[in-house]
């Protein structure tokens, strides 16, 4: 090979020097590379077709359950309270593949904690349902004045689920119902919340935009841009590629949160009251669904809108690495199913458990290979 | 060529992108590793500051410690019990989204996440008025009824115009803004002396905790000493003052006051009972007055179970230690960006202008016991531990404030939704922060308002990567 001239090198360290910098600016030059231009593309399907789509989902869902709680108010028979549970079932399921993506609003906005604490304060609970207040109660009352412990998913789940089944409506009091139909509608609002966080107000129906309006519940951020706008001013990611980390990183998170919490805990201290849904038992649902959030965010979109995606990317950089990736996201939902259901009855069966633990420790592994190996 | 090659893949921070990796391919500089090279972690997306150091070897008593932290504590028995009967807040973690600072409010809610102030009734002397524990407590459990309504607490934001008319050298201007607390009398249910003053305080980042807990004391005291026998910003220590776990008195270098000295005695340890009240074997007393107590006896409630102060232990000690190990273990995000050539200008002004005095870069560990893997690191910090006096307008009841340490403050936002700063949460911005430094920094601030705006910003953008 011929030496370089002296001059070629130092243009070249030049040209390199401003690749590099443009890179530090994400792009501000307008000089993006293409994986920049990949990345992009990735984070806006991410952000319309992973988050705000679920989270429209999930806050269709969570609506259509306060309806199913205001008909059952209405009208009580076994098959309201049956219906109740079955739309509990389908916003529980949205709820869940958000935890992927509990960054950002979630937090920030309080509303992780309103819309799934756990446990419930039971103790408190009974107290309200037997004082004055719950003559009185409705959704502003519960947003206002109740602490964490009294609201959400797992307080609606209270009243309607007994023993992993829909209860029986003879047992449910007319107290209960009042609460019941407070609660859902918080938490309906409390979903609507996190969605136009994501979309933007001008992002969400007008329906679900006059309901925040009139609550005055406005978010001062759209979530979803400030993500979208990755490399550029304004954004808190400073380039493309920390979008990218952050997704991962919720990814991480839910994962090491499956398998080192949700089962461990329970699990290893053989008590059925560490597991989460002590009414519905939906448990291994729930965590399912947490690896199908993973799944969505790295595969891009949902199941029937998939497009641009890390996994894509990863393909283009490592296949083998996609190829694990893959593999090691079929392996846990595998692995979680394999624990025979309900998982409150079933904490002496620890191979199973085990199993499941450590393809969620696989699976934090491997995509941490994705931040060192090809977003850095 | 090959190594400037790498020099400038450097100045785009590569690893420090994020990552949770440990062990970057590339050669960084020591600065790079904020919490030593086993307290540092390189991320920073949004969950940056609650990453498991490297040095922790029981990955799972770290998980179950940090469920403590994020859990709500509910009344009665079981999981999370043990809340009451009379409380600040349910979790740890409301008052630390993010395991980083409470966010400024206008309304004090004590169920609203980030919503962190801890409130202080007090005598024009600064001490605590006797019917209220330190950090007033705003809930109970039916049908108990708290010392104060918190409906009744009032908190309003001041404009401020400084001796200089809010104004830089260059004449750019800037607002400033500081809090007027008070509580309705009526709000009160307990005796309270007329001129009753109420102070705010914010928490503080958990982040590297355990870190600043390996630093020998003696280096605190020799820091003490160097600080003392210069003429300028003379940092106060609390010797002997704050007891360890043992009893013994220690320097203090935890909470704005330095009111604690080691984190087995820290401000989370004790936080993790007084905060939910629930009792531990090492905490098996209630946190009241007796003033509360025999209000609710005069109330005709049930104060029984309160006699004496003592209440069953809710709390196992290996429960406890499990939060001590995720307390401890807790990791430092690394630094970004620091070859940059502007973080680079604003590290040289941070240093030529005088805020090292007491924002001190670097510390060195010494033989951890609790965590042997944090012995004998380089760490950096900034913070000299010891308490100055900002002359700030209405300071509350701390004139005197520990130096707060500036690592991971430029992630603050990304984390936590807020980067609001000072004891109070004054400080929307960085540059309003060094703006309330009078007092021991005025010369410090004098210097800052005479640089012109881009040295300002670079100034900035260092305090954003540390």
């Amino acid at each position: 090979m011929k030496k370089l001239s002296k001059k070629l090198i130092l243009l070249l360290i030049g040209v390199a020097f401003i690749c590099s910098f443009a890179a530090c600016n994400g792009g501000k030059e307008d000089i993006k590379t293409d994986d920049e231009e990949a990345l992009q593309k990735i984070i806006e399907q991410y952000v319309n077709n992973t988050v705000i789509r679920t989270y429209r989902l999930l806050s269709d869902n969570a609506i259509k359950l306060h309806q199913a709680c205001e008909a059952l108010q209405a009208n009580k028979t076994d098959a309201n309270v049956q219906a109740a549970c079955k739309e509990w079932i389908s916003a529980r399921e949205y709820w869940e593949k958000t935890e992927a993506f509990l960054f950002g609003p979630a937090g920030d906005y309080n509303l992780d904690p309103q819309i799934d604490s756990w446990p419930l304060d039971k103790n408190q609970l009974d107290q309200i349902l037997a004082s004055d207040i719950i003559q009185g109660i409705d959704a502003e009352y519960v947003r206002n004045v109740l602490g964490f412990n009294l609201k959400g998913f797992h307080a609606v789940e209270y009243v309607i689920f007994r023993d992993g089944g829909a209860r029986a409506v003879s047992d449910i009091s007319d107290v209960e119902l009042l609460y019941l139909v407070a609660v859902s509608e918080t938490l309906a609002q409390d979903c609507i919340l996190l969605e136009a966080s994501w979309a933007g107000m001008d992002g969400v129906t007008s329906e679900k935009r006059e309901i925040l309006e009139e609550l005055e519940l406005i978010p001062s951020r759209n979530y979803g841009n400030d993500m979208m706008m990755a490399g550029q001013a304004g954004s808190p990611y400073k380039t493309v590629q920390q979008a990218c980390i952050e997704i991962i990183e919720g990814c991480i998170d839910i994962a090491d949160e499956v398998g080192n919490s949700k089962i461990a805990d329970p699990v290893n201290t053989g008590d059925v009251l560490q597991v989460e849904s002590w009414y519905s038992w939906n448990s291994l649902d729930d965590f399912t669904n947490n690896i199908v959030g993973i799944e969505n965010s790295y595969m891009g979109g949902m199941e029937g809108y998939r497009d641009a995606s890390l996994s894509e990317y990863v393909e283009k950089k490592n296949a083998t690495l996609n190829a694990q990736i893959q593999a090691k996201i079929r392996d846990a939902i595998t692995a979680i199913n394999a624990i025979p259901a309900p998982f409150r009855n079933n904490l002496h069966n620890t191979e199973a458990a085990q199993a499941a633990m450590d393809a969620c420790d696989e699976l934090v592994k491997i995509l941490s290979q994705v931040e060192d190996e090809v977003l850095q | 060529m090959l190594l400037a090659f790498s020099t400038i893949l450097a100045s785009c921070d590569r690893k420090p992108n994020g990552g949770n990796s440990s062990n970057p391919e590339e050669e960084l500089s020591e600065e790079y590793y904020t919490g030593g090279k086993t307290g540092t972690v390189f991320n920073r997306a949004s969950n940056a500051f609650e990453q498991v150091a490297p040095a922790v070897t029981d990955y799972m008593a770290f998980k179950r410690g940090e469920k403590l932290f994020e859990q709500s504590f509910v009344t009665g028995d079981g999981p999370a019990g043990g809340l009451g009967p009379v409380y600040i807040r349910t979790s740890c973690e409301t008052c630390h989204p993010g395991y980083g600072r409470s966010r400024r409010v206008d309304k004090f809610d004590s169920n609203e996440y980030g919503n962190g102030y801890l409130v202080m009734i007090h005598n024009p002397d600064g001490s605590i008025c006797q019917s209220f524990t330190t950090m007033l407590q705003t809930r109970a459990v039916e049908p108990y009824l708290p010392p104060v309504d918190e409906s009744g607490i009032r908190i309003n934001w001041i404009e401020h115009t400084d001796e200089y008319g809010n104004k830089y050298a260059d004449g750019e201007t800037y607002s400033l803004i500081y809090p007027e607390v008070t509580i309705d009398r009526s709000a009160i249910l307990l005796d309270v002396p007329s001129d009753y003053q109420v102070s705010i305080e914010g928490t503080i980042g958990i982040f590297g905790t355990g870190l600043l807990d390996a630093i020998p004391e003696d280096s605190i005291i020799e820091r003490h000493l160097h600080e003392q026998s210069r003429g300028y910003c003379q940092g106060v220590s609390t010797l002997p003052y704050a007891l360890d776990e043992n009893g013994e008195a220690k320097v203090g270098r935890y909470t704005y006051g330095c009111t604690r000295s080691t984190l087995q005695n820290g401000p989370g340890s004790n936080a993790l009972w007084n905060i939910t009240n629930v009792t531990r074997p090492d905490r098996n007393y209630l946190y009241a007055t007796t003033a509360w107590i025999e209000k609710m006896a005069e109330m005709g409630l049930d104060t029984l179970g309160f006699a004496g102060g003592f209440e069953k232990t809710e709390m196992t000690m290996e429960e406890f230690d499990d939060f001590m190990i995720w307390h401890r273990g807790l990791a430092v995000p690394a630094a970004r960006d620091l070859d940059n050539p502007i973080v680079q200008q604003g590290k040289e002004l941070f240093y030529s202008i005088g805020c090292t005095a007491c924002h001190k870069p670097s510390w060195t560990t010494g033989y951890d016991k609790h965590m042997p893997g944090f012995s004998y690191q380089k760490i950096w910090p900034y913070t000299d531990l010891l308490r100055h006096d900002l002359g700030m307008k209405n300071p509350g009841l701390r004139q005197k404030c520990r130096t707060t340490p500036l690592w991971g403050k430029g992630l603050m936002y990304q984390c936590t939704g807020a980067n609001d700063m000072l004891h109070d949460m004054r400080a929307r911005t960085f540059e309003e922060a060094i703006l309330w430094h009078g007092g021991e920094a005025q010369q410090c601030k004098e210097s800052f308002r005479n640089l012109s705006k881009s040295e300002r910003d670079a100034l900035v953008k260092f305090l954003e990567a540390i």
